[in-house]
């Protein structure tokens, strides 16, 4: 019986002396679980959105590519280069939609016209709004 | 073979009991694993050296690729990598804590980091960036499912004969007789080939028909064939591809959309992949010839795994006493020769006849595809 009891005491101690530690590396991946979770979730750099006349087109500002669009004058071409998108050259008379700077920030967008042909932004509003304050 | 290297042997294929078992436990959702196979890991951390528990963590992870045939498999990385880190993982915390961590802690460390490292390797070999998004769920769950585990560990180990047999250093282990096996020599350079076809074919059209060749050449290989893996792999590259747009917009479901792009590079990602876990359950299946002592080992523990496979069958209780009795009756064993892979007489001749059709296949798609 005092045997019984000697070892239920011991068990208990050892169950105490872990049981702090044991906590620590849970609270510890929850916080890592929190923070990966904060992080992924977030989302990526965003996308540009290619509006033309026939379809609507999607691509990754991640990586960079050139993408030619059809549109009633002729063909638009864009480039998407360092996660930010512009028009190249475009079939259009006055090709002032390729004077206009790179986008890269969520609902900014470039529009050439005469092409029917709408780049649009489309990121997180995190992203935005820090930038905007930046500026 | 020394009495420690028969013991790692005989935990390594403990391991593969357990994970065995695990696979056969119905789970509401395919990738919720309670990780089984690390009971041993987590019994062994005090009682042997780093040496042999590297040893007991490679021999795991091979022999779980032979078992399941994905050895020469993108999975094996995965499997491997997480093997590896949870299994260091743990050791480090217990060599750090030493009795001020109980194996419940030790297994939440295991499971978070093994977690962690599958989720890069599998951004790395099949899956892409995107996988990420897949973390939080897979953490959570791996948090949950290693609380549980530690304190199964901590039940066996108080309640087990074989924990108690280890740490006393009264296991004295039998050699069981081992059958050799033909080593398919031919059918092994065919697959080999057809790796190297399936990785040119080009079209998704060729990879379709790769794939259904490379399923037949594994049916003529008596290699079952189980498609729960390969449709999930499916449905989550093409879910992944929501969040990586590429091209037309085929249907959009607010911020995010199927585009043309990305929906035929996760499908032709998804069938090479099928195709390369194919060929390496016909690998396996050729018997692949293992030399050295390293090759003894695998062998050993293979048949260990095979000597408790069958006692397992003959035991009753619950499932701890069951695994307990089984490993018992598995050290002691002397008798009757056990084959470390039963298999069926193959197919050569028509496992040859289709590996030709998936290299014509791939070359026509290399020469002819834009």
């Amino acid at each position: 019986m005092k045997r019984a009891t000697h070892c239920g005491t011991l068990l208990w101690m050892k169950k105490r002396r872990t049981i702090l530690s044991d906590s620590l590396i849970f609270l510890f991946c929850i916080g890592a679980i929190a923070l990966i979770s904060s992080r992924t979730l977030q989302g990526g750099s965003g996308y540009v959105q290619v509006q033309s006349e026939k379809a609507t087109f999607r691509y990754s500002l991640e990586n960079n590519r050139e993408i030619t669009v059809d549109g009633p004058l002729g063909q638009t071409h864009i480039v998407i280069e360092d996660g930010k998108a512009h028009i190249m050259d475009s079939a259009c008379p006055t090709k002032s939609c390729t004077h206009q700077s790179p986008i890269f920030r969520s609902n900014s967008w470039i529009a050439c016209l005469p092409n029917m042909v709408l780049l649009t932004i489309v990121g997180n509003e995190d992203e935005l709004e820090v930038d905007d304050v930046a500026n | 073979m020394s009495q420690t290297e028969r013991k790692i042997a005989f935990i390594a294929s403990s391991t593969l009991l357990l994970s065995t078992l695990e696979y056969l436990i119905p789970k509401p959702l395919p990738f919720l694993r309670l990780g089984l196979a690390n009971i041993p890991l987590l019994l062994i951390l005090d009682s042997v050296s780093l040496g042999a528990y590297s040893v007991v963590l490679l021999l795991k992870a091979i022999g779980q690729g032979m078992i399941s045939g994905t050895l020469f498999s993108y999975l094996f990385f995965i499997s491997l990598a997480g093997t590896l880190a949870s299994g260091y993982a743990m050791k480090g915390v217990k060599v750090l804590l030493k009795h001020h961590v109980s194996l419940v802690g030790c297994s939440l460390v295991g499971a978070f980091v093994s977690n962690l490292a599958q989720l890069q390797v599998a951004s790395w070999v099949a899956y892409g960036p995107a996988i990420w998004v897949a973390a939080p769920l897979m953490l959570s769950l791996g948090l949950f499912s290693s609380l549980i585990l530690g304190l199964l560990a901590q039940r066996y180990q108080h309640k087990g004969l074989i924990p108690k047999a280890l740490s006393e250093g009264t296991l004295i282990l039998e050699l069981p007789v081992i059958e050799q096996q033909k080593h398919h020599l031919l059918m092994a350079v065919a697959t080999l080939l057809c790796i190297v076809a399936i990785l040119f074919a080009q079209s998704l059209t060729s990879l379709v028909l790769i794939t259904l060749c490379m399923y037949l050449m594994q049916l003529c290989a008596r290699r079952k064939i189980r498609i729960l893996p390969p449709l999930m792999l499916i449905i989550s590259l093409v879910l992944l591809s929501l969040f990586e747009p590429n091209g037309r917009v085929l249907h959009s479901f607010g911020s995010v959309a199927f585009t043309q792009g990305s929906l035929e590079l996760a499908l032709t990602k998804a069938l090479r992949l099928i195709s390369l876990l194919s060929a390496s359950q016909s690998l396996v299946a050729s018997n692949p010839k293992l030399k050295g002592r390293a090759g003894s080992l695998l062998m050993l523990s293979l048949s260990y795994f095979a000597l408790i496979s069958r006692s397992f069958k003959a035991t009753e209780g619950s499932v701890i006493q069951r695994v307990d009795q089984a490993l018992l009756k598995a050290a002691q064993k002397k008798d009757s020769p056990v084959e470390a892979f039963k298999r069926k007489p193959m197919k050569r001749n028509l496992f040859l006849f289709f590996a030709v059709i998936v290299y014509i296949i791939s070359i026509y798609s290399y020469l002819y595809t834009k």
